[in-house]
């Protein structure tokens, strides 16, 4: 089950080795390591299509991969089950937010609580209003998420996350679906939540926010890991061709 | 006989009709739900039998389901009264239908909402009783009210096996007094009273149960 793995390291929050991931006969992931230190903020970029949501989702077993081992918080991800215990230690927020359409905002965040964790009606509200509260939408509590624009689903997306006290939250693209005006007020929670000292493992394309809360950039291409490095060191000097010839649309991009 | 005569007449058979479409539903709903969510989950050689049992409800004549089941059985040893075999054939063959919308509705959501309850650490079966069914049911609400009407409707069929509905009493009227257009018209207007209130209540059903989409929740 764990070979390829070291031995369990208590500082480690994630670490994943030798990942392959076919769609059929399309190779998406392709020998694939990471570890992440707890604390640590990545930010995983790179062109479409080059595997960056698939490598997270393959982190709380939303996909499993053929080949590699991935252990968060030491435990063993078991490829094809369930894995309970290790989705409710890791956080995700969606690009579509995923919120329940059907459920109020305060329900949206006590629901799995309850039913996952088993903490009572009352304790879960309590939660739940701390969380809405640092997300800044305490008084959007009571709505639908129909009735909220695009940064508040997904400000609430993300406090329905924070209530199961995860000690990772993964994040893919959580902005890319959200009007330019709306982008700020979700990196500035992210932003937060880093300060606090959240373990993030984040897909985006903010350069910005990389910039500034990142501890290390993981640049992706074609199923691999091209290139890993500090941010100050991947935005002025990177290694590769690929990557810099990215580097050089999306800062281009940026500038319009 | 007068026109109102001949109405309450046809309206001694209420209560068999209402009987037959009460007990149908106790089949109905069951078995759509069921078999529209096993259609859902299973793959291959049991995704087959799922569907052969559901096809063979649904895809076959609910007049020789009937016969079959109230003439036929009884020479096997199975003998059944007239109203559990009609509320069994016209309740499965409704439900047939029903699975089909059920599993439509449940393909129909988007696969975030079952990501994101796998996410959050929910079991599979929490995810579709708290989040897939409650939006599914919402999304076919509509289909629903349609199938109860066509199963009222189907109910006109229970004359045939010796139960004493609406349509039963019409055909006694007619052997009394011969007056095929103020009979027949009576009973025509006698399911549209009796279908009218479902048509009704499924609207403001509809409305009550619609979710997001700012269509609901006193938006
Ligand atoms: N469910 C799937 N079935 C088949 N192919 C898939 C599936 N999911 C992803 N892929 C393919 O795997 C590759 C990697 O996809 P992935 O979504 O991980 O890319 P990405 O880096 O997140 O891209 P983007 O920036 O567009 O989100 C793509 O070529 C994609 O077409
Ligand atoms: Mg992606």
């Amino acid at each position: 089950m764990t070979e390829g793995l070291p031995p369990a390291d208590q500082n480690l929050a994630v670490e994943a080795s030798g990942l392959c991931k076919w769609f059929k006969k399309f190779q998406a992931l392709r020998d694939v390591d990471l570890q992440v230190r707890r604390g640590e903020r990545i930010v995983i970029c790179g062109p479409s299509g080059s595997g960056k949501s698939t490598l997270i989702r393959c982190l709380n077993g939303l996909e499993t991969c053929q080949q590699g081992q991935i252990r968060v918080n030491g435990r063993a991800l078991a490829p094809g089950k369930n894995n309970l215990e290790i989705r409710r230690s890791i956080g995700m927020v969606f690009q579509s937010f995923n919120l329940f359409p059907h459920l109020s905002v305060l329900q949206n965040c006590t629901l799995a609580q309850v039913r996952a964790q088993k903490r009572s009606k009352e304790e879960a509200v309590e939660i739940a209003r701390h969380y809405l509260a640092r997300v800044k939408i305490i008084d959007q509590a009571g709505k639908f998420p129909s009735q909220l624009s695009g940064g508040q689903q997904q400000r609430a997306a993300i406090a329905r996350a924070l209530c199961m006290k995860p000690g990772t939250m993964l994040f893919d693209e959580p902005t890319s679906a959200l009007d330019p005006e709306m982008i700020k007020e979700v990196l500035d929670v992210m932003v937060s939540l880093a300060e606090d000292g959240m373990t993030m493992i984040c897909v985006t394309h903010e350069m910005g926010f990389a910039r500034k809360v990142a501890d290390r950039i993981i640049f992706m291409d074609e199923g691999r890991i091209v290139e890993e490095a500090p941010p100050e060191i991947f935005f002025s000097s990177p290694q590769t061709r690929r990557a810099q010839l990215f580097l050089d649309q999306i800062l281009s991009s940026d500038v319009h | 006989m007068s026109f109102p005569e001949i109405l309450v007449g046809i309206f001694e058979g209420f209560r068999i009709t209402a009987a037959v479409v009460f007990y149908g539903l106790l089949f109905a709903v069951p078995f759509a739900l069921v078999f529209g969510i096993l259609q859902h989950f299973t793959r291959g050689i049991l995704r087959f039998l799922v569907t052969a049992v559901i096809e063979f409800w649904r895809s076959s004549p609910v007049i020789i389901l009937l016969f079959v089941f109230y003439y036929a059985l009884p020479i096997f040893g199975v003998v059944m009264s007239a109203m559990t075999v009609s509320a069994l054939v016209l309740g499965l063959n409704i439900g047939g239908y029903g699975s089909q919308a059920v599993r439509a509705a449940l393909q129909a959501l988007d696969p975030g909402q079952v990501e994101a309850g796998l996410a959050l650490g929910l079991r599979r079966s929490r995810i579709l009783l708290l989040i897939e069914l409650p939006q599914a049911i919402a999304m076919m609400m509509p289909t629903l009210m349609n199938l109860v009407i066509q199963l009222v409707k189907g109910t006109a069929l229970v004359s045939l096996v010796t139960l004493g509905d609406m349509t039963f009493r019409a055909k006694e009227i007619a052997q009394i007094e011969y007056n095929p257009v103020g009979i027949y018209s009576g009973l025509l207007l006698a399911y549209f009273i009796v279908c009218y209130p479902v048509t009704v209540i499924g609207r403001w059903l509809e409305r009550r149960v619609g979710v997001g989409e700012g269509q609901a929740h006193g938006l």
